[in-house]
């Protein structure tokens, strides 16, 4: 996998802050193992030319991720990803959750019983992974 | 910093800035945003001491424009090529180096490279996607704090536009202060610091983008149509 | 000065296929009009040789007189100085092409000169300089020109004939050669002196339109006029002053609007120009 490919973004929304996208994107990778713990991440020049954004936001998204914890700086050494395996452990959380709010926003007003609602998700989750079970052979 | 205090242009009997006042930053990406007429480029120009102001002020970093600024502090890219249709690429590089102590050479070698550029190629030949790409490079080579644009994605194919793009997200711009305009704000909406609405010779909105996405979930675009279309 | 002199060359660059060719036509022009009129010319002689029963060259000059240098040239006169006319019209024209057309070519190049370190008087001086190069440059190809001229003269005119004239006395009586390259120095000097203050007053006068357009115009015409009525004023007053006074006054005045000029024009391209 290239750098361009660990770091390519789809395209931004423009009503949500970009910075803010770019750490959810850092997240994403954390969580689907595209970015590894304790793995150097690109100067924010780098990663502006990457990703195709301002400087500034790349420093902005840096520092929100120092902030949370997401990034380690030690000295004049290139920044790292956390190999703290509780922070690693609350990307993933936080992931699911959102998706999860996002999901029941989107269902809410049709108006589904939870026991529904799991039984049709786990069937659903059964057949997707069979699909791609079967496609994985080919 | 880049300041307008109370600037105002006439040409004539018209009256194209109205006591405008706004600031752009070093190391930010500023835009001005109207529609045509707005007095965009007539504020560049002016900006750049290439047309007279009747009232108020311009100061660059404190200071009014010199022509001492041409080297080190401000450039401008206009909204089209300006060199002689008889000149070769390699002339005009040429031209700025003989004329300019702070030409970077090496910069506009690996620009030409990056643009595609043929360096015998002349003024008059060039598409308009290579005729920007040039234009941009003249101004990018300049080693000034502040770099003025001129519409540089009008009427420019998709690929050229990509490539002129991503030299905003380059170290190019990265020490410097941008002032540019555009009509085509979607595409680089997501690269700019700060937006200035300008309507009739006024500043009628100046925003930090990113602010405005945090505190009121809304884009630029959202806003234009707020304020131009109310 | 470094900047000067680049722009200079720059603004002799591109006038050079013009040049070329104002250059060519001079050179074929006074060489064919020079040889047409002097066979055109002959072949009257021997006509009326024919016609009066004279046989010999000498007969001829005893009864008619030699033939000139001068005499030679005006026959097929627009051969010989309509290429100086021709020449002359196109540089007036670029005294003001010069400037407009870094505002009216397809790239206007007036942003890139403005935009250019340094003071904006270069503009003004590479511009003058290059006029005044460009002139010289034809007045040098004239001198050049005509020793092969006189020397196709003498080749064609029968020795009984011909007339020796130095290339001297030929220009000093010839009104439009004494006019663009008298052969005294001081002449020469005056000559392009006032020549220079004009270009620079009609710089001036095309700043002042760039500066502010119908009222510049206006005010530049204005200005050119009055310049004008100034440098010539002196030698009307023929009767009423010495010679050394007129002349003295021609040149206070010249300069004092050489001087005016170039200020006004500083003022205007620092501070008031537009694109």
């Amino acid at each position: 996998m290239t750098e361009q490919d660990r770091f390519d973004a789809p395209a931004f929304n423009h009503r949500e802050p970009v910075y803010l996208q770019v750490v959810r994107h850092f997240k994403i990778g954390i969580a689907t193992g595209r970015l590894e713990a304790g793995q150097t991440v690109p100067s924010r020049r780098e990663l502006a030319a990457l990703m195709k954004i301002n400087p500034n936001t790349a420093q902005k998204a840096y520092k929100e991720m120092e902030d949370q914890g997401l990034i380690i700086t030690e000295g004049n050494a290139k920044s790292r990803i956390t190999s703290d395996e509780k922070i690693l452990g609350a990307i993933r959380e936080e992931l699911i959750t959102e998706a999860i709010d996002a999901f029941l926003e989107s269902v809410r007003q049709i108006g589904v019983t939870p026991g529904e609602l799991l039984d049709r998700i786990r069937r659903r989750f059964e057949r997707q992974a069979g699909e791609n079970g079967g496609h994985s052979h080919d | 910093m880049i300041e307008l205090d109370r600037v105002t242009k006439k040409y004539g009997r018209k009256t194209v800035l109205k006591d405008l006042s706004f600031t752009a930053e070093k190391e930010e990406i500023t835009c001005l945003i109207g529609v045509n007429g707005a007095g965009k480029s007539t504020l560049l120009k002016a900006i750049m001491g290439l047309t007279p102001i009747q009232g108020g002020q311009i100061r660059i970093d404190g200071e009014p424009i010199g022509r001492h600024m041409y080297d080190d502090k401000i450039a401008f890219v206009p909204d089209t090529l300006t060199m002689p249709p008889f000149m070769t690429v390699e002339n005009c590089l040429r031209f700025m180096r003989d004329f300019y102590d702070r030409w970077n050479g090496e910069r506009a070698a690996h620009l030409l490279q990056f643009f595609k550029l043929n360096p015998a190629d002349r003024v008059a030949s060039l598409s308009k996607g290579q005729a920007a790409k040039l234009n941009l490079l003249l101004g990018l080579a300049l080693d000034t704090d502040y770099l003025l644009l001129d519409e540089p994605f009008s009427g420019i194919d998709l690929f050229s536009r990509e490539q002129i793009i991503s030299v905003f997200s380059s170290e190019l711009v990265e020490d410097r202060g941008v002032l540019m305009t555009t009509h085509e704000i979607e595409d680089i909406e997501h690269l700019i610091d700060k937006a200035v609405l300008l309507d009739q010779g006024r500043v009628i909105r100046s925003i930090r983008c990113e602010e405005i996405r945090e505190r009121e979930g809304k884009s630029v675009i959202d806003v234009m149509r707020e304020v131009y279309q109310p | 000065m470094k900047r000067y002199l680049h722009l200079v060359i720059m603004e002799l660059h591109r006038f050079w296929k013009i040049y070329a060719a104002l250059a060519a036509l001079t050179v074929l022009s006074q060489t064919a009009g020079l040889w047409w009129s002097i066979r055109t010319l002959m072949k009257r002689v021997h006509w009326e040789m024919e016609l009066t029963n004279l046989s010999s060259y000498a007969e001829f000059a005893n009864q008619y007189g030699r033939i000139s240098f001068m005499s030679a040239v005006s026959i097929k006169e627009p051969f010989f100085t309509g290429s100086v006319a021709v020449c002359v019209t196109a540089l007036l024209l670029y005294v003001f092409l010069i400037w407009y057309r870094d505002w009216y070519g397809k790239n206007t190049f007036i942003y890139r000169l403005l935009m250019l370190p340094g003071s904006r008087l270069n503009l003004f001086w590479a511009k003058l300089t290059t006029i005044l190069l460009l002139s010289w440059g034809l007045v040098a190809l004239q001198i050049v020109l005509f020793p092969p001229l006189m020397a196709m003269y003498r080749h064609m005119v029968p020795e009984e004939l011909a007339l020796d004239t130095s290339v001297f006395s030929f220009v000093r009586h010839h009104p439009v050669f004494d006019l663009l390259m008298p052969p005294h120095a001081a002449d020469f000097l005056l000559h392009y002196w006032l020549g220079i203050t004009g270009v620079a007053v009609v710089f001036t006068a095309i700043l002042m339109e760039r500066s502010f357009r119908l009222k510049g115009l206006a005010a530049g015409a204005l200005y050119a006029l009055v310049s004008g009525l100034l440098i010539i004023g002196p030698v009307s007053f023929e009767h009423v002053l010495y010679p050394s006074e007129i002349f003295g006054l021609t040149v206070a005045l010249s300069v004092l609007l050489f001087v005016l000029s170039v200020w006004i024009s500083g003022m205007l391209l620092k501070r008031k120009i537009s694109v």
